[in-house]
């Protein structure tokens, strides 16, 4: 019986469906971008039913990842394997200015020792946004925090509030976020030019403005869309498109204590055999480091 | 003149010593001096506890705990040129000080070496631990998000909190900053926390914590600018009994016009901006090496 | 500002910078300058780093011999100073100042200052540190 009832609705409506998909995607809000989402019944079926916050909006909340390699190079010419990668980038390639290409050639070819993240310096934004590691978003009345596994890097996006002191940058910069309909809009600026976009060189001046769009396309997926306005390092702004995917299999972050982990490696920082933890099983701690 | 004397104040601000005086009462929650001016110092009357659209205490907002030096020492201890005297912040033992097993009192002594001042993880700006993130003297914004309690720390660390009773996580899986779980107890919230790696210090000194310690943490909310902190640490590896510290934790805000709200976080870059280990790394390869030749 | 209310201002700074323990302040500094080390530099200041949980503030120092050796003095930390509302320009290059504190162990041109006089006044008498002798209660 309600096998029958549906499909009736379905015939009737079906136009009527139709003339909504286009208007909302005329009006370019999150429900358009959903809508041509690639098309899967299961998907669209989800798409339509977002989590939503209490209010209202959509839920972002939960424990994220980019797909692993994006922060390599936003262009897909460093990859992990050798294999042919793809760019992120709208258009496929950064629009630089001539010295600043240079630039990101001298950086690309230092970059084992140059790039900010060997020395586990923060990574700016939008970098942090696309690491190998998860993030947990929360949401609130006044604030969006992201925490990032790595280094336990968080950002604070002020929903209400001023922006910060002016003159002083950040590595992680001032983020502001209000919501455009279903999409999540974040301003970053008071970005120091000590950060890069990748692994690759692509790097920015200090007077960076990025915008941020979070969209959430179904349960488990968010498209993560940046425009870069930075007149001193760019012809014109550009802007990448990464999908952030829910790991589903994650209750909560660990950690990835970047510069501890590399310091105990080198010997730099020497284990206390009274007070540090020994697995089980492992050979008795010796009396120190090197 | 008038550029002279903003100049002077200026430096006279920068030169903010590091045996300061440590005036607990000082360290209110109503922004510092030289903002606004009229609402400052003095806790005025106090507002009652906010609240949750579901009643339980709204502790969010921007605090910074009036310590008493704890990040330099949790008992009371005298100044030691640049490092300042603390004031004591153990309420149980009722001795107020740490109930140390013999070693660990032997290794404590030993930490306050200059040579081992290398040996501070937060020397390398690691992440504090905990109890310690709670006391270093940065500030930190909480958050209430649906079925959690969230910390950042401007000291860039964070403590995610979750609120479900969930188990901790298994033995072997170690971290700086432990494994909380939190629950409410009438208005207290209570935080439990195992799973500790045991590579922190409780602060310059060297208080000791080891794998073995388990942390319970109480918020008790005052008024709407206070909280009642305590953690009583159990660590069967370096003490003998359990141990409590106290102290309160203050709202931090700021005149702005007409109103007063809460301070925003800034950022502390501490690796990045660290111009200090390396020294502290020659007086240990120092010290080593002067041992070394006595030893020959 | 006017100047009473600016020295109001200086004062009631001051105090709160004194009684707010030093930012993130991660090691002992015990360790790293020398006690016997007293110095007293004259210089002006070729640069400023903000920082925490110091601020470096840079100055050209002209040693008896006339060499200028850049000296790196470590002050306290940059967010109390922009929670009080100064501009990074507040400092400028070719300040002329005197700052006494302690070397470096090891014996680099590095002090951690305790004092500094600005234009013949000097803004702190006597040492934080004889301050701060009793623990706090």
């Amino acid at each position: 019986m309600a096998n029958k009832s549906i499909i009736r609705k379905a015939g009737f409506g079906g136009g009527a469906v139709l003339i909504l998909a286009v208007v909302l995607c005329l009006g370019g809000a999150g429900w358009g971008a959903v809508w041509s989402a690639p098309a899967q019944s299961a998907a669209q079926t989800g798409a339509r039913t977002l989590p939503r916050a209490a209010d209202g909006k959509p839920d972002l909340q939960g424990i994220w990842q980019a797909e692993s390699g994006v922060g390599l190079d936003l262009e897909g010419r460093l990859t992990k394997n050798g294999a042919a990668g793809r760019s992120v980038v709208e258009g496929g390639t950064i629009p630089y200015r001539p010295e600043a290409l240079a630039k990101r050639q001298e950086n690309l070819a230092a970059r084992q020792t140059a790039d900010p993240m060997a020395s586990c310096f923060m990574p700016g934004v939008p970098r942090i946004m696309y690491l190998d590691y998860p993030f947990q978003i929360f949401q609130t009345a006044e604030h969006v925090a992201i925490t990032f596994e790595w280094s336990q890097v968080f950002r604070l996006i002020y929903l209400k509030g001023k922006p910060g002191p002016s003159g002083f940058d950040f590595w992680m910069g001032h983020s502001m976020g209000r919501w455009d309909g279903d999409t999540f809009v974040v301003d970053v600026t008071a970005q120091n030019d000590r950060t890069w976009f990748d692994a690759a060189g692509n790097h920015h001046s200090d007077s960076g403005h990025m915008v941020e769009r979070y969209t959430l396309v179904d349960a488990d997926t968010i498209r993560y869309e940046v425009t870069v306005e930075d007149p001193k390092t760019f012809t014109r702004s550009w802007k990448i498109s990464i999908p952030l995917h829910r790991r589903k299999d994650m209750t909560r972050l660990l950690e990835f204590q970047c510069q501890a982990e590399a310091e105990e490696a080198s010997g730099l920082f020497e284990r206390d055999p009274r007070t540090w933890y020994t697995p089980k099983g492992a050979p008795a701690p010796g009396g120190g480091g090197r | 003149m008038k550029r002279a004397f903003r100049r002077a104040l200026i430096v006279t601000m920068l030169v903010v010593p590091f045996a300061a005086l440590l005036a607990p009462a000082q360290q209110r929650g109503r922004g510092g001096a030289g903002r606004g001016g009229a609402a400052r110092g003095g806790r005025g009357a106090s507002e009652p506890v906010r609240r949750m659209p579901d009643g339980k205490p709204d502790l969010t907002g921007m605090y910074l705990a009036s310590s008493s030096g704890a990040n330099y020492g949790l008992e009371q201890n005298p100044r030691d040129f640049l490092t300042p005297g603390t004031g004591g912040v153990v309420v149980d033992p009722p001795d107020r000080r740490l109930p140390y097993q013999e070693w660990a009192r032997a290794e404590r002594i030993e930490r306050e070496l200059p040579e081992r001042g290398y040996d501070d993880p937060t020397a390398h700006c690691f992440v504090a631990g905990v109890p310690r993130s709670m006391y270093t003297p940065s500030p930190y914004q909480i958050l209430q998000p649906p079925g959690y309690v969230v910390m950042l720390f401007e000291r860039m660390s964070w403590r995610i909190i979750p609120l479900d009773n969930r188990p901790h996580l298994p033995d072997n899986v170690r971290l700086w900053q432990g494994d909380s779980v939190g629950h409410w107890e009438g208005d207290t919230l209570v935080v439990e926390t195992t799973n500790f790696n045991g590579k922190a210090w409780l602060n310059e000194r060297g208080d000791i914590v080891s794998h073995a310690q388990h942390v319970v943490e109480e918020f008790i909310p005052v008024d709407a600018n206070t909280i009642t902190y305590r953690a009583t640490v159990t660590d069967p590896v370096v003490y003998t009994r359990p141990w409590t510290i106290q102290m309160p934790l203050n709202r931090r805000t700021v005149q702005d016009g007409d109103t007063r709200r809460d301070d925003q976080l800034l950022e502390v870059a501490c690796h990045e901006d660290n111009g200090d280990l390396q020294h502290l790394k020659e007086v240990k390869d120092a010290a080593r090496a002067a041992k070394q030749e006595k030893e020959k | 500002m006017n100047v009473i209310a600016k020295s109001v201002v200086a004062a009631g700074v001051l105090t709160w910078m004194l009684a707010a323990a030093p930012l993130g302040a991660h090691h002992s500094f015990t360790a790293e300058f020398d006690e016997n080390k007293p110095v007293k530099l004259t210089g002006k200041v070729t640069s400023m780093k903000w920082g925490n949980p110091h601020a470096w503030i840079y100055i050209d120092v002209t040693g008896p011999d006339g060499k200028v050796v850049n000296w790196a003095l470590e002050t306290g930390n940059a967010n109390q100073l922009i929670r009080n509302g100064w501009k990074k320009e507040d400092l400028p290059v070719g300040t002329p100042l005197v700052a006494e504190g302690w070397q470096a162990r090891n014996g680099t041109p590095t002090a951690n200052v305790n004092s500094i006089t600005l234009n013949g006044r000097r803004l702190f008498a006597g040492t934080s540190n004889t301050n701060a002798q009793q623990p706090q209660q």
